[in-house]
């Protein structure tokens, strides 16, 4: 019965949430189940006949699911996937009860959900899942989080909960050092020896995690991820199980690199984009191998694999080409920078920065982001949108961009409306939008029927 | 005319865009030709602080405060006699904290300060998380955000920075915000606190350059209209944004 009552309010208002475009409307419906059912998401965790697999970390969840999601369904198990991105455990109960049938029950073999860092001791706790992956660890919303150590160890609380194995991120001294009490099996992956080096964003960890003394690096990708070792005790990056080498950034938005899996090394081209996607890549392929898939069938999947929504989405408004590169926190946004810097043609901005609860309510971190280096880019205007507008046209000021190629727009339609009418056909158009305002702008151009709501575009 | 600043612990007290105010300072002095030159003091260096003209510090977390906290300890009577002569110095957050006489944890824990200013703290439960407005005697009308557990309170010697017209301040209670001795400015408003109150910046670069060139000297207005745009967009979200509480 309870089942039934919760499965059929998440459904009616999902529906309706749907009906009248107000999002992809699971996490309102799942707070309300939560709150009438406390122990339900626990309850429901017995019908997944395969178990269960929680992704967390700062960068990377959504699109590291997403590929795990296509590599099960490739091989014919039922999954539940929280695809919307809401990712507190609300999110997760709605989107299981969403898939139930009339009477409240479903049948899957396994749920795949991502999961926001600070819920992941919850979400762990109720759900038992098989494997937790953690991404990486950096800066990002402080006002909600309060500090990156403190992330760490509600992740490392969490671990405990892993029944079968715990995936990491070698590269990530804060991320590897995760675990050490779990007896679970740990797996890491990792870049070996990077051949190209990354825009400057800040470093959140320079010391050892485990003792203080300073961190040397042989080798730094960016921020904090690379070959790290502590001269005093010992700590370093653990021998990586799943690794990438010989990184290639192609002309038409791919990736070309190779895959070393316990010795057998295994070529990859890749429709996703830039660096953050090839540590998805080897997060969600050192996920598949740990659930005994075939590593030749994972590597196939992946490796058509396209982007999930806002994560360099492509779409054209008459000749004019326009790319979203969601940029949220600081590592990501330099990193995207990085992505823009690649890209040869001719290019002008538009970014927009919310202050929402979701985005976090502190705007500070854009003076952490290294938009100096967009100084010696050849770009006519950088339209600056969004609530907190006014910030980012002053950061991009103190950058050193002349302040005659900023303009102040607020309001996300009219600035879009604006950017595009000032590029050129041979022009591409980034837009750069944080967490609320890549879900904002997304929603004005599905309205426009430029592009698709994202719950259809799974 | 130059000027050196000490930028103190930037690889582990830079926490929310806290570089932000030293790219503000930066950029403030090359728009008006004066020459900038930042010496990062790192942990277990000796840094001659006769030559700084300017001090800098931001936020850390608490494992950057603890490895912060001994190093500083070492420079305590230097620093405490150049700012008495007027070395001028902002001071955010962590940084704020440990120039003041002690910070007591929540857990009782006691962990000394360098004296420099008149003030001490004590941890909290709940941080306080926000958008702040500030009224303040010497510069007008302040914007910035906090987020902070630490209570900080002020002793006879220093002066606040002003009033808390929105937010918490230094402790929630006294609604007072930061604190002002001689030349040297303690916060709470972390971040990019310079580029949104531009005033202060100048006030800074100008109490550097009288500090190093032993006279008085004022500044050259700048073009600040983005500088209030901003101001006055944070001072919006001051009253309608939401707050979380963790």
């Amino acid at each position: 019965m309870k089942k039934f009552i919760a499965s059929l309010l998440v459904k009616s208002l999902t529906k309706s949430l749907r009906l009248f475009r107000l999002g992809g409307g699971t996490a309102l419906p799942g707070l309300l189940a939560e709150k009438i059912f406390p122990s339900l998401l626990s309850e429901l965790k017995e019908n997944f006949s395969k178990g269960i697999i929680l992704i967390t970390g700062t960068n990377g969840k959504t699109t590291t699911a997403r590929l795990v999601t296509n590599v099960l369904k490739a091989q014919g198990y039922r999954v539940i996937h929280n695809f919307t991105g809401s990712n507190l455990t609300r999110g997760i109960l709605g989107q299981i009860l969403i898939e139930t049938d009339f009477r409240g029950n479903f049948k899957a073999d396994f749920g795949v959900f991502e999961v926001d860092e600070a819920t992941t001791e919850k979400a762990a706790r109720a759900l038992k899942p098989r494997i937790i992956l953690v991404t990486n660890l950096f800066r990002d919303q402080l006002d909600r989080y309060g500090e990156l150590d403190k992330v760490a160890s509600i992740i490392n609380d969490s671990l405990q909960w892993a029944s079968e194995a715990i995936i990491l991120n070698g590269d990530d001294p804060l991320v590897s050092s995760l675990g050490r009490e779990s007896k679970a099996k740990k797996i890491f992956f990792g870049i070996i020896t990077p051949n190209f080096s990354l825009s400057k964003s800040v470093v959140d960890l320079n010391h050892c995690p485990l003792c203080d003394e300073e961190l040397a690096f042989a080798s730094r990708l960016y921020g904090h991820l690379g070959d790290y070792k502590c001269t005093k005790c010992g700590f370093q990056r653990p021998n990586l199980d799943v690794s990438a080498f010989d990184i290639k950034f192609n002309d038409d938005f791919s990736l070309s690199f190779n895959v070393n899996l316990k010795g057998e090394v295994i070529e990859v081209r890749s429709p996703l984009y830039g660096i953050f996607n090839v540590y998805n890549f080897l997060s969600a392929l050192s996920l598949c191998t740990a659930l005994d898939i075939d590593p030749k069938s994972t590597i196939e999947v992946l490796s058509e694999a396209t982007p999930a929504f806002g994560r360099l989405e492509r779409f054209k408004v008459d000749s004019k080409e326009c790319i979203i590169l969601l940029a949220k926190n600081p590592v990501g946004f330099s990193i995207n920078i990085d992505t823009v810097k690649r890209d040869r043609r001719k290019k002008n901005f538009l970014i927009i920065l919310n202050d929402n609860l979701a985005d976090g309510t502190d705007t500070s971190w854009i003076w952490d982001v290294d938009f100096e280096s967009l100084k010696e880019e050849d770009f006519r205007f950088a339209i600056c949108s969004g609530i907190r507008a006014e910030d980012m046209a002053l950061r991009l000021k103190y950058a050193g961009i002349p302040q005659s190629k900023l303009e102040i727009i607020n309001d996300v339609k009219q600035a879009f409306q604006r950017a595009v009418s000032l590029i050129n056909d041979d022009e591409r158009l980034y837009i750069l939008p944080n967490y609320t305002a890549m879900l904002e702008i997304r929603g004005y151009l599905a309205r426009e029927g430029l592009l698709k709501d994202f719950w259809r575009s799974q | 005319m130059r000027i050196e600043i000490f930028y103190l612990y930037p690889d582990l007290m830079s926490l929310y865009g806290d570089v932000g105010n030293i790219i503000t300072i930066l950029k403030r002095c090359e728009w008006r030709n004066i020459k900038c030159e930042i010496y990062e003091v790192k942990v277990g260096e000796r840094a001659d602080f006769r030559r700084a003209d300017l001090l800098f510090m931001g936020g850390g977390q608490d494992r950057g405060q603890r490895i912060v906290g001994n190093d500083l300890q070492s420079y305590k009577e230097e620093i405490k006699e150049l700012v008495e002569e007027g070395l001028p110095g902002l001071l955010i957050c962590g940084g704020y904290q440990l120039f003041g006489k002690y910070f007591k944890t929540k857990d009782g824990i006691y962990i000394p300060g360098i004296d420099v200013l008149d003030v001490w703290t004590i941890g909290g439960d709940r941080r306080m998380i926000g958008n702040v407005i500030v009224a303040s005697t010497l510069f007008g009308k302040l914007v910035g955000f906090e987020n902070h557990s630490g209570r900080t309170f002020l002793g006879e010697k220093v002066e606040p920075l002003g009033k808390v017209v929105k937010g918490y301040g230094n402790n929630g209670k006294d609604m007072l915000e930061g604190a002002i001795y001689k030349n040297l400015i303690g916060t709470y408003l972390h971040g990019p606190f310079l580029p949104k109150n531009p005033q202060v910046a100048d006030w800074l670069i100008a109490k550097a350059l009288s500090y190093r060139y032993k006279e008085e000297i004022s500044l050259e207005p700048l073009d600040d209209t983005l500088e209030h745009l901003a101001h006055n967009s944070q001072e919006r979200r001051a009253y309608t944004a939401k707050t979380v509480h963790i």
